[in-house]
């Protein structure tokens, strides 16, 4: 931690050309943290109209053909075009600078990834103006929902082709930042030093190489079909359909999961003081989490009755032991730490504790007979937004309120900051958790109405205030960020006593990353090791002064 | 051995033992196909990360990458034209493939640049 005052940041200067088409990948990392979350502005937007249109039964302010497109492009937007990209996006700003390298690997690969991500989201969105609407089959566009007949014209073919082009732009994204954590890193950072965010960004790009290409082979193959038909046929063409689809679309989930663990694991050990407690452990067992985790896809499947339930379930049931291993390690190194309860570590112990209901409850869903019963009703909704909104969103912000002195030169708002988390928490609770109740009462989802006197007004009515509470929260966030760019305190280059590389260069980092040579690498925390040996010696100087 | 390629060929293992749990399970060919693909294919990175030669200090050195790139701008326009081009009609995927052509150029251009 710097004792001196920290310096004003220099201005940020105005670079059309740069912003286009520049290959630092600084600039590159920020402009896919702006546009994810434009995209998730866009998606959040869809998500209040759904929960509008659900305050009361009957129909409100959508038709039903209109509901089906909100729901369909809300889970598309947030899936494809906010959580993946943005998750890829904290690896193109941070791995390099973690990995004490001076770009990125293939800066210009990953450029062409950024354009076709971006692009890919306007074709995809573009499908509203169409005559016939934007999508409406659903994130999955299962078949025959998906096919011609039963989503007919342009909007669902440009939702095709957008979601394409994003995943082969993502795609591109991950390989290079899987190109530099491999042969990219500083002279002395072995794989064993590597800090757990970039070991949970190799994680992750190891799972997007084999597993996305699968969702542009499903979706081109459905562009096909629905042109010229006889493709996915009959059952046997919709089980197909599906495996293709889960291939994808459950890895895609510790995709946008993975990241967000790393960046929760640098805020719990930087904000505990200490040392993330069991990193090889932790290291391999990132590995097994994610080698299952590309075993399990077929638990979307359960009750087609045209999969292997047994071999699913089990490694389902399986993932408990990596996952309880992370768990223990996020405990372990808060224990008996110096805990600093700043906004990061706020949003990191949101994650963690909120995380762990979607968590435990996808071990209900992983089990078949459990699954049989909730299968297609909002109880499959609220886990899943435990999982991606109240765990991944939540570890979203704490990296994002970590490192954005590190981006910025300048600090986030603190009091903004709290009631962001505080508003964020207790909307996200009163959004999701009546799901639950709501699921168990029988309600299904991906429904425009539901019948009056069952019950399900209260709930429904307590979602909706939640989700506009969700809304105000993120309001506050942006006013924070617009208010800390321009006239926030200066962070200096290490503002919280960070453990890793990226807090050994000033901040912004220079445009070749490093402006001073790199401290010693002799772990995964190379400046908690300095402080360490400082204290040492002020240890024993005071130790000789005493004797 | 290098050992970049390590976790490549750690996580191909792990997936290859995943496959043949699955198929001791069920012979079904398609979910084979997709996790002992997977494994396959992460092993062949896995071989190329352990068979190809180290980088120089002076290499990385070197290295002399544009602050921007239009030609990549342009590249990535042209293929997302010629995307569309699937839905509007074969004229736009040519317009498409045209522009992704130059962007395409305009990369090899750059790239004698800097040589």
């Amino acid at each position: 931690m710097s004792t001196l005052a920290p310096q004003e940041p220099p201005a940020p200067r105005l670079d059309p050309i740069g912003a286009l088409a520049g290959t630092d990948h600084k600039r590159l990392g920020v402009r896919l943290v702006v546009t994810a979350f434009a995209f998730f502005l866009i998606g959040g937007v869809l998500a209040l109209l759904v929960r509008t249109e659900l305050a009361a039964p009957g129909m409100q302010v959508l038709s039903e053909d209109a509901y089906n497109q909100v729901f369909s492009m809300h889970g598309s937007v947030m899936i494809y075009l906010f959580v993946t990209p943005i998750a890829l996006a904290l690896g193109v700003y941070l791995v390099p600078l973690q990995v004490g390298a001076a770009e990125i690997a293939a800066p210009r690969m990953a450029l062409l990834g950024y354009w076709l991500y971006l692009l890919g989201g306007l074709v995809a969105l573009s499908g509203f103006f169409t005559a016939h609407g934007a999508a409406k089959s659903g994130w999955a566009a299962f078949e025959p929902l998906s096919d011609e007949p039963y989503s007919p014209g342009s909007g669902m073919d440009l939702w095709l082709v957008g979601v394409v082009l994003a995943t082969l732009g993502t795609i591109a994204l991950a390989a290079c930042v899987l190109g530099t954590l491999l042969s990219r890193r500083a002279p002395g950072l072995t794989l064993m030093r590597m800090p757990v965010f970039s070991w949970s960004m190799l994680v992750t790009c190891l799972m997007v190489l084999p597993a996305f290409p699968s969702l542009v082979l499903a979706f081109g193959l459905l562009y096909v079909d629905r042109r010229l038909g006889g493709v996915f046929e009959g059952a046997g063409g919709a089980t197909a359909y599906q495996q293709l689809f889960w291939f994808y679309g459950h890895p895609v989930v510790y995709v946008m999961f993975f990241p967000f663990v790393g960046a929760v694991a640098e805020t719990i050990s930087t904000f505990s003081g200490r040392r993330f407690f069991g990193y090889p452990v932790t290291v391999v067992s990132l590995l097994v989490f994610t080698a299952l985790s590309m075993s399990v896809w077929a638990h979307h499947m359960y009750t087609s009755g045209q999969v292997e339930n047994r071999y699913y379930a089990l490694t389902s049931t399986a993932l408990l032991v990596p996952a309880g291993v992370e768990y223990f390690g996020f405990l372990a190194t808060m224990w008996g730490g110096r805990i600093r309860l700043k906004v990061p570590m706020l949003f990191a112990l949101g994650f963690v504790v909120q995380f762990l209901v979607g968590g435990v409850t996808g071990i209900f869903v992983g089990s078949p007979p459990l699954d049989y019963a909730v299968h297609d009703t909002y109880w499959v909704v609220a886990h899943f937004h435990y999982t991606l909104f109240a765990g991944s969103v939540f570890g979203l912000f704490a990296g994002f309120y970590l490192w954005f002195p590190k981006v910025t030169g300048r600090m986030l708002g603190e009091r903004l900051g709290h009631g962001h988390f505080w508003l964020m928490t207790i909307g996200t609770n009163l959004t999701f958790l009546p799901m639950f109740f709501l699921g168990e009462a029988g309600m299904r989802r991906q429904v425009a109405n539901y019948e009056a006197g069952r019950g399900l007004e209260g709930l429904n009515q307590l979602a909706t205030a939640g989700a506009f509470l969700i809304a105000l929260s993120i309001l506050l966030f942006l006013v924070n960020v617009a208010r800390s760019v321009r006239s926030g305190r200066p962070a200096g280059d290490d503002p919280w006593g960070g453990q890793t590389l990226e807090w050994a260069t000033s901040s912004p980092p220079p445009r070749l990353n490093f402006d001073r040579p790199l401290p010693p690498i002799r772990s995964y925390a190379p400046l908690l090791d300095l402080r360490e040996e400082a204290e040492d010696i002020g240890d024993a100087a005071l130790g000789r002064a005493v004797r | 051995m290098r050992r970049s390629a390590l976790p490549n060929l750690a996580w191909a293992a792990l997936l290859a033992a995943s496959t043949g749990l699955l198929w001791a399970f069920t012979p079904t060919w398609v979910p084979l196909a997709l996790l002992g693909g997977s494994a396959a294919l992460t092993l062949l990175v896995g071989l190329y990360l352990t068979a190809r030669p180290a980088r120089s200090e002076d290499e990385d050195e070197e290295r002399d990458i544009p602050d921007v790139s239009l030609a990549t701008v342009g590249l990535a326009a042209g293929i997302a034209v010629a995307g569309l081009g699937l839905v509007a009609g074969a004229w736009l995927a040519y317009i498409g493939a045209g522009v992704a052509a130059f962007g395409a150029l305009g990369l090899l251009r750059e790239r004698r640049v800097r040589e």
